[in-house]
């Protein structure tokens, strides 16, 4: 058969393209373990490492052992998002699985809040695929160490409780600075950071109020109106309160104060 | 046209140098060399690659319908670059991390296809091994000087380590590790070979 005739052509292409096709699947099918695997350990060095768990060795079963010693796991579904929580029984500090947009892909990450939520403790990039060396350095300790200090300005608007970069006041308690020659990663990282956090809130805060109300406090006994008017209260807006009688009654109501003591966590 | 193995290695590494002689590959030579460890992977996955293509394509040179070629190199290529990335990702996955978005890149480089166009596809199986291993390591020592120098002045560390006593005296060049500062070095290490070259052949 003639090298130039499409018979020729397609038949060596399609012969080709099998071979080597096969050769990827085949070495991709022989590590599928292993990448499991390395994946579950990245994970959960990840975790060690934002929770600051002292690991007795480097292998994966010292990493897992540690987390199943020190750290609660719960799955938490709200408005059809499914959060992953991570609770250290000690502290009582919270972490979550975070995800957002940055420059060329997903960045997803875990944050861990102190207990009250009102501090950043830590936070630890799990995947991102930044552009190495400029918005890759957003992984590295000098930049996930600033967080380590911040407080969540919570009475900011939604897009400014956590800054990186420039801030009015250089010295605010809740800026960190942005990576130098990495401005849309820094501000893609602020942006998701942001969101995440107030969508986390809300999750967290349903999530604890339905928690007490189903742990025991009689049905019936608190009306809508007044855990509505309790949860203008514990978001410090007492404004939306219009009826102030009705505001003091209900500071005096044993229920309600049981169960903003259950609450006072946040 | 025959070659002996030793002008093969003498052109790939410095006479016929695929960056600044041949002007093959500078995207990723402008991309990577902002730090040390990023150029070093890349220069082995590079190696790597161009020599096994290389064979590959050699061997079946005989067989590669002419008008076709091109995307059979470019076929070979990609299915060794997928490989090495899934290897490197299951056996060493914290490598992979750093050097995850530039084993992609292999695939885009020129070199390796440029290789296995005007060498391999006319030339011996072991001939093309010497030749991409040497076009490999020509292209890594021209990356290696560049980032020698973007990556101090940029940053004043090398390999990640910090120059001694940086915070005293030094303050880093942001436009070195910035794509300009890559042009600029790249611009002025050309000339400098160049010009070394030129005198050199005129003395002959």
């Amino acid at each position: 058969m003639k090298k130039t005739s499409p018979a020729y052509i397609l038949g060596f292409m399609i012969i080709i393209c099998t071979v080597f096709g096969a050769a990827i699947s085949f070495v991709h099918y022989v590590t599928l373990d292993m990448l499991e695997k390395n994946e579950r350990l990245h994970k959960n060095r990840m975790i060690c490492r934002a929770f600051r768990l002292p690991v007795a060795g480097v292998s994966a079963d010292a990493y897992q052992k540690a987390i199943d010693a020190a750290i609660s796991y719960q799955q938490l579904t709200h408005r059809g998002r499914v959060w992953q929580i991570y609770t250290r029984k000690d502290t009582g500090e919270i972490g979550f699985v975070f995800s957002g947009q940055g420059v060329w892909d997903r960045i997803t990450g875990i944050l861990v809040l102190s207990s009250d939520l009102s501090k950043i403790a830590n936070i630890q990039f799990l995947e991102h695929k930044e552009t190495p060396g400029l918005g890759g350095r957003i992984e590295e300790a000098w930049f996930t160490d600033q967080f380590q200090r911040v407080i969540i300005a919570w009475e900011q608007p939604v897009d400014k409780r956590i800054i990186v970069g420039v801030a009015r006041d250089p010295k605010a308690k809740n800026r960190v600075d942005a990576v130098t020659g990495a401005t849309q990663t820094s501000m893609a990282v602020m942006k998701f950071l942001n969101s995440e956090l107030e969508a986390f809130k809300q999750a967290i805060k349903a999530w604890r109020e339905e928690r007490i109300l189903l742990s025991g406090l009689p049905k019936g006994k608190l009306s809508r109106e007044k855990l509505r008017a309790l949860d203008f209260v514990s978001a410090g807006s007492f404004g939306q309160v219009r009826n102030f009688s009705f505001l003091k009654a209900l500071c005096e109501d044993k229920d309600v104060l049981w169960l903003t003591h259950q609450s006072r966590s946040f | 046209m025959a070659y002996t193995s030793k002008q093969v290695f003498l052109n790939g590494i410095w006479l016929e140098n695929p960056v600044y002689r041949q002007v093959l590959g500078i995207c990723s030579s402008l991309a990577v060399t902002n730090l040390m460890a990023n150029t070093l992977f890349m220069c082995f996955g590079v190696i790597f690659t161009t020599s096994l293509s290389n064979v590959t394509i050699s061997l079946l040179r005989n067989f590669i319908p002419k008008r076709i070629r091109m995307i059979v190199q470019v076929l070979i290529i990609a299915s060794f670059v997928m490989m090495v990335d899934i290897i490197i990702k299951a056996l060493a996955p914290d490598i992979h991390r750093f050097i995850g978005p530039y084993v992609g890149l292999i695939i885009t480089n020129c070199i390796i296809m440029g290789r296995a166009e005007a060498f391999a596809s006319q030339n011996k199986p072991i001939l093309s091994l010497y030749d991409g291993i040497a076009s490999g390591i020509g292209y890594s020592l021209m990356l290696i000087a560049i980032a020698l120098v973007r990556e101090p002045l940029g940053q004043g560390t090398i390999l990640g380590m910090a120059l001694p006593k940086r915070d005293l005296w030094w303050h880093s060049w942001i436009i070195m590790i910035m794509p300009p500062g890559a042009f600029f070095m790249l611009g002025i290490f050309t000339w400098f070979a160049r010009g070394w070259l030129t005198r050199q052949e005129g003395k002959r």
